[in-house]
C-alpha cells in the first residue's frame, strides 16, 4: 500500500529539523520556518511513487531550496584566510555537542553552508549536490572549501579540550 | 591523481564501491597521503558530531505546525489523492479505530454549514498523521489521568464516562475537521467505544442523535451518537447497540 507524503515526511522530520538547526546556524525559529516552508514545498512538488529513500533525498533537496530562497547570497570565492589549514586531533571533538556545531555553521556564507551540509553531513554525492546548488562540480568543490572556517569555527567554541594546532 | 580527484572519487567514503581503476588508484593515493589521512579523520569526527544531533527533536508544536500546514495546502490542492490512501491508515490507528474515525468525522461534518467547508479528505489525512507522528497520548486505566491529560491538552476539564461495563483505556490527541480534540477509548465488555471531544467556542448544547454511517462501501454501519455541551462537541462511535450507545452519551452528559 502506498503511504502518504505526510506519513513519509513524518519520519524524516526530526533529521530535517536537524538540517534546518545547522543552515539556520542553530537559530531555532529561522529552523521553524525553514522546516515548514521546505515540507510544504516538497509536497506541492512531490513525486507520488518516490519511495523512503528518495523521499529523504526530495525533502532534504527541498529544506537547502528553501533556504537559499530566503537568504541573500554569499560569496563564492573563498576567504583569504581559508587557506591556513587546520590540523585536529578528532578527539578534541568528544567534548562537543551539536550546538557548537549549529553556531559555528552560522559564520559560514548560505551556500557554502548548504554544500556542506548535503556532502559532508549528508553524504551526497559532489554531482548531486552540485545539480541542487545549481553550480558545477569545480565550483562546489570550492563551496566545500569553507570546511576549513567550519572547522576553526568548531575548534573555537569555548570549553573545547584544545589539542588541534594551525598550520 | 591529486587529493581533490581522489577524495572526490572516493566520496563519499563509507559507501561500498567497484574496485574500478580509478578507485583503485585514489585509494592507494589517500592510503599514502597524510594530507587526505588527515582530512578524512577530520570528516569522521565532523560526522560524528553532527550525529549527535540526533537526540534534537521536533518539538511537538512544531511537529503540528507542519501538518496543518500540509493540510491547508492539501485542502486547496485537490489533485492529490488522498482517500484511497486512507485505507492504508496504520502506525498506531487499526481498521475498526480508522472506521470509528471515518464515521465521526461523517457524523460531526454534516452537523451544519460551519463544518462544510472542510473537505473530508484533509479532516482524514490531518488525524491520520497526527496519530502517524503524535506522541500526545496515554495509555492509561485512570479516569482521573485522563482527566489531566485532557486538562492539559487541551484546556477543558472533563470527565470520562463512568458505567460498569466501560473502562477506559488510552486517551490521544485528535485533529478532525481541523481542529484539535481528544479521542478517549474505552472497552465495552471487550469492544472498543471512542469518545470524541473537540472544544469549539461556538459551540450550542444540542441533545443526543444517533445515526448510523459506513466507513466505506463494504463497510459495516456503525451507530454514532453526536452531542453538544457548551464549547465541545462531541461523538461515541462503537459496535455496540444503538440503545447502549445513547446511555452511555447520557453518561458522559451526566457525569460533565
Amino acid at each position: 500500500m502506498s503511504r502518504t507524503f505526510e506519513e513519509l515526511a513524518g519520519t524524516e522530520l526530526d533529521a530535517l529539523y536537524q538540517g534546518a538547526l545547522f543552515l539556520a546556524g542553530g537559530n531555532p525559529r529561522g529552523a521553524e520556518e525553514l522546516l515548514v516552508n521546505a515540507v510544504t514545498l516538497a509536497f506541492k512538488e512531490h513525486e507520488r511513487d518516490a519511495g523512503p529513500n528518495e523521499i529523504r533525498r526530495w525533502l532534504e533537496a527541498r529544506l537547502v531550496r528553501s533556504f537559499l530562497r530566503h537568504l541573500r547570497e554569499g560569496p563564492l570565492v573563498l576567504p583569504e584566510d581559508t587557506a591556513r589549514r587546520v590540523a585536529l586531533d578528532p578527539v578534541t571533538f568528544e567534548s562537543l555537542g551539536s550546538t557548537e556545531l549549529f553556531a559555528a555553521a552560522a559564520v559560514l556564507p548560505p551556500r557554502p553552508r548548504a554544500a556542506l551540509w548535503l556532502v559532508l553531513l549528508r553524504r551526497w554525492s559532489y554531482a548531486d549536490a552540485a545539480s541542487i546548488l545549481e553550480v558545477d562540480v569545480a565550483d562546489l568543490e570550492k563551496l566545500l572549501g569553507y570546511r576549513d572556517v567550519l572547522m576553526r569555527e568548531i575548534m573555537s567554541a569555548p570549553g573545547l579540550r584544545r589539542t588541534g594546532t594551525e598550520m | 591523481m591529486n587529493c581533490h580527484e581522489a577524495r572526490a572519487g572516493l566520496w563519499p567514503p563509507e559507501r561500498p564501491r567497484l574496485a574500478a581503476d580509478l578507485v583503485v588508484i585514489a585509494r592507494e593515493h589517500v592510503r599514502t597521503c597524510t594530507a587526505c589521512g588527515a582530512y578524512f579523520a577530520q570528516d569522521r569526527a565532523l560526522l560524528d558530531l553532527y550525529d549527535r544531533a540526533r537526540a534534537v527533536r521536533v518539538p511537538d508544536q512544531l511537529r503540528e505546525r507542519v501538518f496543518d500546514a500540509l493540510a491547508q495546502v492539501r485542502s486547496s490542492d485537490r489533485t492529490h489523492s488522498i482517500v484511497p490512501r486512507i485505507a492504508s491508515m496504520r502506525l498506531g490507528i487499526g481498521p475498526a479505530a480508522g472506521a470509528m474515525l471515518l464515521i465521526v468525522a461523517l457524523a460531526l461534518m454534516s452537523r451544519g454549514p460551519s463544518s462544510a467547508s472542510v473537505s473530508a479528505p484533509s479532516v482524514f489525512v490531518e488525524d491520520h498523521m497526527r496519530r502517524a507522528v503524535g506522541e500526545d497520548h496515554l495509555e492509561t486505566g485512570d479516569p482521573i489521568q485522563v482527566t489531566h491529560f485532557l486538562q492539559r491538552e487541551l484546556g477543558v476539564r472533563f470527565e470520562p464516562i463512568r458505567h460498569p461495563h466501560l473502562e477506559v483505556t488510552r486517551v490521544e490527541i485528535c485533529l478532525l475537521d481541523g481542529r484539535r480534540g481528544a479521542m478517549i477509548v474505552y472497552k465495552n465488555s471487550g469492544v472498543q467505544v471512542a469518545h470524541y471531544l473537540v472544544p469549539i467556542d461556538d459551540a450550542i448544547a444540542r441533545p443526543p442523535a444517533i445515526s448510523e454511517h459506513r466507513p466505506g462501501e463494504a463497510g459495516r454501519a456503525m451507530p454514532v451518537v453526536t452531542w453538544a455541551t457548551p464549547r465541545i462537541e462531541q461523538a461515541l462511535v462503537g459496535e455496540v447497540d444503538r440503545e447502549q450507545l445513547l446511555e452511555l452519551a447520557a453518561a458522559a452528559i451526566s457525569a460533565n
